[in-house]
């Protein structure tokens, strides 16, 4: 009996779109697991918002495919809307109407229900994404947080499989961060999450799979635990002595990027290769005749890991 | 934030599924909420309001023969009409589209042209109704009642200025019997949707708000102006221009068709909507 793999909730193959002359996505392959939080990060202006557009069929890819919960956006374009609640960058709402009334709205266009079974779910919902003090309150009074997370209540609206948010948590406080992602943690039991963002620390909070897109192109993707353990790494050793010897050893290494002395008397090494210091570091001092009092590996950051493939000339 | 008890995988129902027009219901009644409640009563308040004022002029005046009445009721009313139409129509697709709600809608499981056409339907029973049904009927109560209060004398020379010749209804001019009546504003009718239709076009098409109204009023003008500019009438029946040429032959008391003329009408409205679904469902957003 073989195992079953679940398929993907959204597969890219060799997507490309564009404008002008401009190509905005350069036949991108991208795969996102089912029920995973999906973290999509790139700076400004790199295809982020042109390949959620292609997905809920905003956007017409100029190649490639691309395809939701197994149907493929531009011939079965419907089928693979009704699987996604999709929350827009720049989401905007009538201003006037009341947290109930925008969701009640919402979901008068789109379920088949009768008011009273209207009411109890977008009871529901309200309650679900903590809006439940502000149901009455006008959607032009809404705090920013407040706002997002009303747009992800609406996006929720017809319990979709997959929630593809764009930037969902820009420009909010760290309050309204913390709202938002605490919903999308809250949701991540029912539906895949796909969100992007510029902030690294949100992907790192709440993503458990992670793709980063610059120029149009998937530069990784992955586990986010695969980004913060890569085989970069920086270890900090503690001696007793000046651990001379074994850093000219050391320098010698094709493993060893850089070697830097600490004011606090640490050694922090960066290494290419996790593997090859692990074992080589501590003899290397041994070696050189240093008593080690500490070592241990420094927790690369996902900055480190965004720059490195990005570039520090953006401001993502 | 409150604990959470609910189970949305459990509870909440999944998205309506039908058809090629899939969303046409929801966003239909979604539109008519926003259409019915306050635009509806404004035209049929304004409507009602503009013929008490009209003939609230009229009852005093030393010469009060009904055919003034008639023709500054009806003039005023169809012109305003026709302007409003144009003016309340020209954001109902390129606004949604530039404030960003267009996007918002039909990245839901709702066709494209279930949106387009959506704003149409949902201005269909406001045109009927509001604009021209309550507006019209009381205007034929109030005309029907004037015309016991004053003199039915008809002179060529006023009706001249606007809107021409009698053609040999002679010099004498009573309210149009009902089923007459009745047919001219329908004839009405389906000039104001046709203009509602060319404009939902027009918004699917050009984005600038005030491009679209300048283009927009041109409609109602070539209409206007599409036999009188020496257009052979095969051709000028082919077209909504026929519409606006029965009405007027209707509102003159002069014998006018009205069947050919409205499916002629329907035709064209079934035209431009599915032109401007055809350009929407192509357009990126």
């Amino acid at each position: 009996m073989t195992a079953q793999i679940p398929a993907p909730a959204i597969e890219l193959h060799g997507l490309h779109k564009q404008f002008g002359r401009t190509d905005a996505l350069r036949s991108i392959n991208l795969s996102v697991p089912t029920n995973c939080v999906f973290g999509f990060l790139g700076p400004n202006g790199a295809g982020k918002t042109t390949t959620m557009k292609i997905l809920v069929g905003l956007l017409r890819p100029t190649g490639g495919s691309a395809s939701v919960m197994g149907h493929d956006v531009a011939r079965d374009g419907l089928e693979a809307r009704a699987t996604i609640g999709y929350l827009p960058q720049d989401a905007s709402y009538w201003r006037h109407l009341t947290v109930r009334g925008v969701l009640a709205f919402t979901a008068q266009r789109y379920l088949d229900l009768s008011r009273r079974e209207l009411r109890t779910q977008v009871d529901e919902i309200i309650e679900l994404a903590g809006l439940g003090k502000l149901s009455d309150r006008r959607v032009g009074k809404l705090s920013g947080g407040e706002r997002q997370r009303l747009g992800v209540a609406e996006a929720w609206i017809g319990r979709p499989d997959v929630l593809i948010l764009d930037e969902p948590s820009a420009g909010l406080d760290p309050e309204g961060r913390r709202e938002v992602l605490d919903l999308l943690d809250r949701l991540r039991e029912y539906a895949t999450i796909v969100y992007s963002t510029h902030i690294l620390d949100d992907v790192e909070r709440i993503a458990d799979q992670m793709a980063i897109i610059n120029h149009g192109s998937i530069v990784a993707e992955g586990p986010v635990d695969s980004f913060l353990l890569g085989s970069n790494a920086v270890y900090s050793v503690t001696v007793d002595g000046a651990g001379g010897e074994a850093i000219n050893t050391l320098r010698g290494k094709p493993w060893v990027d850089s070697i830097e002395q600490r004011s606090d008397g640490r050694i922090e090494i960066a290494v290419n290769d996790r593997k090859e210091a692990e074992h080589g570091l501590l003899r290397a001092f041994v070696e050189g005749g240093d008593r080690v009092t500490d070592f241990r590996s420094v927790r690369r950051s996902l900055e480190d890991t965004y720059l490195d493939l990005v570039g520090a000339d953006h401001d993502g | 934030m409150a604990d959470v008890v609910v189970d949305p995988g459990a509870t909440l129902s999944r998205l309506r599924s039908q058809g090629s027009m899939r969303g046409l219901s929801g966003l239909t009644a979604a539109e008519s909420r926003r259409w019915l409640p306050w635009r509806a009563l404004t035209f049929a308040f304004g409507g009602l309001v503009l013929l008490g004022l009209m003939y609230a002029l009229w009852l005093p005046g030393p010469d009060r023969i009904v055919s003034h009445l008639v023709l500054a009721f009806f003039t005023t009313w169809i012109l305003l009409l026709v302007v409003t139409t144009v003016a309340t129509t020209q954001d109902m697709v390129a606004a949604e589209i530039n404030r960003g709600t267009a996007a918002w809608v039909v990245a839901k499981p709702v066709g494209r042209p279930a949106f387009v056409i959506s704003k149409f339907v949902a201005m269909v029973p406001v045109v009927v109704v509001a604009m021209v049904g309550i507006p019209g009927v009381a205007a034929r109560f109030v005309l029907v009642a004037a015309e016991g209060n004053g003199r039915t004398e008809f002179r060529a020379n006023d009706a001249l200025m606007l809107i021409g010749d009698p053609a040999g209804r002679g010099e004498y001019s009573t309210v149009p019997a009902m089923a007459d009546y009745l047919g001219t504003l329908s004839l009405l009718v389906m000039i104001l949707l046709v203009i509602a239709a060319a404009m939902v076009l027009l918004g699917c098409v050009l984005r600038r708000a005030t491009t679209i109204l300048a283009v927009g009023m041109l409609v109602p003008v070539a209409m206007l102006v599409l036999e009188p500019s020496g257009v052979d009438h095969q051709i000028v029946s082919l077209t909504p221009a026929w519409l606006m040429e029965s009405f007027i032959e209707g509102a003159r008391d002069n014998p006018a068709p009205v069947l050919g003329p409205v499916l002629v009408g329907v035709v064209w409205i079934a035209g431009l909507l599915g032109l401007a679904s055809w350009w929407f469902n192509r357009r990126e957003l």
